[in-house]
């Protein structure tokens, strides 16, 4: 069930702010019909996630039609008016460059850039937030930004990895594993997809496909002796909605401040 | 394929003035001295960067028929590995007659392949390949001492571990945390820095903590002692997640003190009608339950085997109330 400052929260007060069949109902009939305590501060940081959710999905289409490539680390690739590829394979943004401008530049120019699963889910979750905040609260927030998997992602972001997943939730990244995975592809030890909340998921390499397609795909790039199936874990990683929405909402309440404070002229 | 010290002019050439005076050397060797220059690479002492960086002048001066077995199979490894469509190579070396022959070759890529200097792309992929092979599908634990030293002495340099990381734990073995661990005292910053990555999941280990290391090292060695009979291998990556818990504790093990498999968790040895009702009993537990008997029963079993006997015969409510009583806080 929702939770808000202590007290059982009804759905319905908002749900009708949501078009039917949309992806922020599903989010809200999962969270109140469910067993666990989703808890919020206000409505407001509820509203923000939902916002947040919806986002993330449009911002994992969006990268799949983007032309951006699957490449391995060692043969990632960026473009280097906006990053400076590292010994590792990450993209480090480069100094002088907007975030937000870097961020938005991998979903222009997709083809210009190439990389694996897992960093393809962090380029998400950052655009999803800048889908929605203003930009100069983003590149406040984020003024240096490594792409490197689930390293160095700055702690605003706030990812984090949630086993046992009792309600997986559409805008969570899930994780498909491989355990009897070809050696000589380590890349597809498993793979890392947005849950799109219509049962297809988007995986980077992989594209937007059910989780039965997304397996079938896995087991194709298993060792000869493989006996093991691919498999969906009940494990989930997010961003901290909650924390964000704070940064949000502190942030307007502070220009909106200024603005009153402003003489009219 | 021998560890001496013994340096191959090749090699020394190589280390001293670069690859580009490597390979201008031996083309003038071969058209020179064809049989020497063989006789160079097929020396036992060889380097396999060495090899690696000669392949194509070896195809080129069409020689490759004059190398040893070590060598021709070697260079067909690294082709498979670098050629972006499989050959089916490897299925077909863990299934011939020369499957140890091939693992000593994987093993000579490994310990020599590592050159400190440089970063390449290609070399490095075919050495982390080489480590799957050997602990996920030759299940050789042998090489593990030389995999985490080449972990570690890439991250120092900000180079790209994930795979070979991966490669690493899927070993399954347990000591793999054990040789983590050590570097927890290591006087390298970097070491340490990783090493708390790695163990993050470790009671007492903590990556952002400023306490001082040898207190962490001590945490660890304890928590390591306390479990590692009754650890099994959980699959989870640097791909999963920033900080993988790659070993799970086997509750059921360490309540009954019976070793467990790295690779299923299940307890190796066949239990005794009494221990399979204990086991029942405790397996319908609540989890915070089961976690302080088995580190209870854990603890007991080492201070005193006569007292556990005891203890463990008791109903499974006078285990817990015992267990509580004598743990205090400490249900971690």
């Amino acid at each position: 069930m929702i939770r808000i400052v202590g007290m059982t929260f009804n759905p319905e007060t908002i749900i009708e702010e949501y078009p039917p069949r949309s992806v922020q109902r599903k989010i809200l009939k999962i969270l109140s019909s469910s067993d666990d305590n989703y808890i919020y501060d206000s409505v407001e940081q509820l509203k923000f996630e939902l916002n947040l959710r919806y986002n993330i999905i449009e911002a994992s289409k969006n990268l799949y039609k983007s032309g951006f490539a699957f490449e391995v680390f060692r043969e990632s690739r960026c473009n280097p008016k906006y990053w400076r590829r590292t010994d590792n394979g990450g993209f480090l943004l480069k100094e002088g460059v907007k975030p937000s401008s870097a961020i938005n530049d991998i979903y222009i120019n997709g083809s210009k850039y190439g990389t694996e699963c897992a960093t393809a889910i962090v380029i998400i979750f950052y655009k999803g937030v800048l889908n929605i905040v203003p930009e100069q609260l983003f590149n406040r927030l984020f003024p240096v930004i490594n792409l490197m998997n689930w390293n160095y992602i700055d702690d605003d972001l706030g990812i984090a990895y949630y086993r046992n997943v009792n309600d997986p939730l559409p805008g969570d990244c899930r994780y498909f594993k491989n355990p009897d995975v070809d050696p000589e592809t380590p890349q597809w030890q498993g793979e890392n997809a947005i849950d799109l909340g219509d049962g297809y998921y988007y995986g980077h390499g992989i594209g937007i496909k059910t989780a039965e397609d997304i397996v079938r795909i896995l087991n194709s790039v298993r060792r000869d002796d493989a006996t093991q199936s691919a498999y969906l874990l009940d494990s989930s990683t997010r961003p901290d909605f909650n924390h964000l929405s704070d940064v949000y909402y502190n942030y307007i309440s502070s220009v909106q401040f200024i603005n009153q404070s402003l003489p009219s002229v | 394929m021998s560890n001496s010290k013994k340096i191959n002019t090749l090699d020394e050439i190589r280390i001293e003035n670069g690859i580009v005076k490597l390979k201008n050397h031996f083309q003038s060797l071969v058209k020179n001295n064809s049989k020497e220059a063989v006789n160079y690479l097929n020396d036992d002492h060889l380097q396999y960067v060495t090899l690696f960086e000669l392949r194509n002048e070896i195809e080129e001066f069409n020689i490759l028929t004059e190398l040893n077995t070590r060598n021709r199979i070697a260079l067909r490894i690294t082709k498979e590995i670098l050629s972006k469509e499989s050959n089916n190579l490897i299925a077909e070396y863990l299934s011939s007659h020369h499957i140890s022959k091939v693992c000593l070759i994987l093993k000579w890529i490994l310990e020599t392949g590592f050159a400190e200097n440089t970063v390449n792309n290609e070399l490095d992929k075919t050495i982390d390949t080489a480590a799957v092979l050997l602990t996920k599908v030759y299940r050789d634990k042998s090489i593990l001492p030389t995999i985490v030293n080449i972990i570690f002495n890439r991250f120092e340099k900000d180079y790209f571990i994930h795979d070979l990381v991966w490669a690493f734990f899927e070993s399954q073995d347990p000591y793999t945390l054990f040789l983590i661990g050590n570097r927890l005292k290591s006087n390298k910053k970097r070491d340490v820095q990783l090493a708390r990555k790695l163990l993050s999941f470790v009671p007492g280990i903590n990556v952002d903590s400023d306490i001082y290391d040898e207190k962490q090292y001590l945490s660890f060695l304890k928590w390591f002692e306390e479990n590692n009979l009754f650890l099994y291998y959980g699959g989870e990556s640097l791909q999963e997640t920033k900080n993988p818990i790659p070993f799970k504790i086997d509750l059921s093990g360490k309540y009954l003190c019976k070793v467990v498999s790295n690779e299923t968790g299940e307890i190796l040895i066949p239990l005794t009608p009494q221990e399979s009702k204990l086991l029942k009993q405790f397996n319908e537990l609540d989890e915070n339950s089961r976690i302080l008997l088995s580190n209870f029963s854990s603890i007991m079993r080492q201070s005193s085997m006569y007292w556990w006997n005891v203890w463990i015969n008791y109903p499974i409510l006078e285990q817990i109330r015992t267990a509580k009583t004598r743990m205090g806080g400490y249900y971690d």
